[in-house]
């Protein structure tokens, strides 16, 4: 390989890793990469928590790959530094199985993280209090795990940590819990409201809990959560932010009864047409929105490796998708690591408009293998109406779950397919 | 050479580029193929050409009766020093095609409890600093866009592998598939 060659091959090797599928945690990431976006959701997510009783509940919601993790992330940060909160941020995918996730182990989790939060920022909580706390988490009907408890209470260990790497690790240990209190729910909100006060006393900080990932949940147990024992769950008097699954607040029933008790709040999909442009072949996009996502891919790719009318096309071939945006230009990159692999003695090679169809090609491909054919039918009524015969259909919430279709805001909803399906449905004819 | 064995060779070098880019942080790669034989050839051939690289490779398998990419990387990384080092590693999972689609009595077959588990491991597998090639049959790559959405939209790439008029479908060298290439379509 040619030295030209392996200056480009090391500088489309560090674009791929600029470009990560996964919500920027790390500081020096975040530092690098982030970008003004979402900023009218934050703000409202700030108003609400900020102006909200102490006791409510809201929920966050947006399609997947949409920068919700993300933007809780940042969410936090702002609450604790600017608004004065004690903020304690979890993601309930910490535990082990979906399927074990309920309203009994979401409380007993809440628990756990605000007594370690508290213990880690040495909040002072009176001996008493703490003894109290801690013979509460040791309450356990099973004698293997009192056992266990004692073993480790005599060894002096953390028995915070303890428990939580149970509850992450052990599916009988959940089930113990779920055991435990599923009867008591209301003594264990009562103990998460006594450690907050022991919080609030000693920080004079009012306390508030986000809760990441529920949005990974399948419906049937946010259903069982949010539905059957969304009492419980609300139980305790502290503010929290969930996060759901979009589909979920397209379910008439449930949605009634989530948004009867709390607030609920949606990171829209940035719109790059209004509706009434969106299918003319001269529609011209909302530059504003164009220009922000077009930020985000210029932190990662330094314009020398790629041409302007690429970086466009690909943020609109994203239908305003971070996610996907950022999949479309690895695939990009992966193309020109190819062509420097094929011919080692080439001197350049940027991201054109000809890389990026052969990524698309690519992506559309992935695309279509998990399309179900049966689904075409609901799609091309979709794209032709901006909206489903039914929009509460299995068969219309797994398309929007699956990003196969899009859903945008003007002064009502309204739904288009995401521009590699629309791109598929043309080449079959189909629209 | 076929146009079939073409694709595989773009395919196996696509994956290899893909791995040495990113061999130091997490990096979900599914790899597809009906063809045990094709299979082996494939990851025999990365392997040997990552190693001479400097990247390490291993081997895990799905445990039938617990099907979980969790459990199952995360018991190699405790077996395996190197793999807690940060150090560039690669990881292949093997057995997916021996997860049961019946139910066999149990409330979830096997591959149901896959895509489940799948589907709720972000944050547990964002600790691992390596990649992850995950081996599909061509069904079940397709069920888990389906039934593990989430687990989908995190992958770094699909690789499909088909079976070619060659034994195998995938050439001893890369310079062939170089010179069988049309490299004016990248151009």
């Amino acid at each position: 390989m040619n030295a030209d060659a392996a200056k480009l091959t090391q500088e489309f090797t560090q674009v791929y890793r600029n470009l990560k599928l996964f919500p920027l945690f790390k500081p020096e990431e975040i530092e690098a990469f982030r970008v003004l976006y979402g900023q009218a959701t934050l703000g409202r997510l700030r108003r609400e928590v900020s102006q909200s009783p102490d006791n409510s509940k809201l929920i966050f919601t947006g399609h997947r790959g949409c920068g919700k993790s993300t933007l809780l992330g940042q969410f936090a940060q702002q609450m604790r530094e600017q608004q004065n909160f004690f903020v304690v941020g979890f993601s309930i995918a910490d535990m082990g199985e979906m399927s074990d996730v309920n309203h009994v182990n979401i409380l007993y989790s809440v628990a756990l993280r605000l007594m370690g939060a508290a213990s880690k920022a040495s909040v002072p909580i009176s001996e008493e209090s703490q003894e109290t706390l801690l013979s509460w988490f040791t309450k356990t009907e099973s004698k293997v795990y009192h056992k266990q408890i004692q073993e480790q209470l005599s060894l002096g260990a953390n028995l915070l940590s303890f428990f939580s790497g149970k509850l992450q690790a052990e599916k009988a240990f959940r089930e113990e819990i779920k055991e435990t209190y599923q009867n008591s729910v209301s003594d264990l909100a009562g103990q998460i409201d006594r450690i907050a006060a022991a919080v609030q006393i000693a920080t004079k900080k009012e306390v508030l809990v986000v809760i990441d990932d529920l949005d990974k949940l399948s419906l049937p147990v946010v259903r069982s959560i949010f539905q059957e024992n969304i009492n419980s769950l609300y139980l305790p008097t502290i503010r929290v932010v969930f996060t759901i699954p979009i589909a979920v607040i397209r379910e008439t029933e449930l949605m009634a009864t989530i948004g009867t008790r709390s607030e609920v709040i949606q990171l829209p999909v940035t719109k790059f047409f209004h509706r009434e442009d969106s299918h003319k072949t001269d529609a011209q996009p909302i530059e504003a929105n164009v220009t922000m996502l077009t930020a985000v891919l210029a932190k990662r790719i330094p314009s020398e490796l790629i041409e302007p009318s690429a970086m466009r096309e690909m943020v609109l071939l994203s239908g305003g998708v971070l996610r996907e945006m950022v999949r479309l230009g690895q695939e990009c990159c992966r193309e020109c690591l190819l062509v420097l692999d094929m011919e080692p003695e080439r001197s350049s090679v940027k991201i054109d408009d000809e890389i990026l169809q052969r990524a698309v090609r690519n992506l559309r491909i992935q695309f279509e293998r998990t399309l179900g054919s049966d689904l075409l039918k609901v799609l091309k009524h979709t794209y032709e109406n901006f909206k489903p015969q039914d929009a509460n259909s299995e068969d219309f919430l797994e398309l929007l779950h699956g990003l196969y279709v899009l859903e945008y805001e003007n002064n009502a909803l309204w739904y288009d397919l995401h521009p590699l399906i629309k791109d598929l449905l043309q080449r079959q004819g189909l629209i | 050479m076929s146009n079939q064995d073409a694709q595989n060779q773009e395919s196996l070098r696509r994956l290899i580029l893909t791995v040495q880019a990113n061999s130091q942080s997490l990096e979900l790669l599914i790899a597809v193929c009906d063809d045990r034989n094709l299979q082996v050839k494939v990851i025999e051939q990365y392997e040997a050409e990552l190693r001479e690289k400097g990247i390490a490779p291993f081997r895990v398998r799905l445990n039938p009766k617990e099907p979980s990419l969790r459990r199952s990387v995360t018991a190699l990384v405790e077996e395996e020093a190197r793999l807690q080092s940060g150090q560039p590693a690669v990881v292949t999972v093997l057995n997916a095609e021996a997860l049961l689609g019946v139910t066999l009595g149990e409330e979830k077959s096997e591959q149901e409890r896959f895509f489940f588990s799948l589907q709720w491991t972000r944050e547990a597998l964002l600790r691992f600093e390596f990649a992850v090639v995950l081996w599909l049959p061509e069904q079940m790559a397709t069920r888990m866009g389906q039934r593990s959405p989430d687990f989908w939209s995190w992958r770094g790439g699909v690789f499909e592998f088909a079976r070619g008029q060659e034994l195998g479908g995938v050439a001893n060298t890369s310079s062939s598939f170089v010179s069988s290439f049309d490299l004016r379509e990248v151009r």
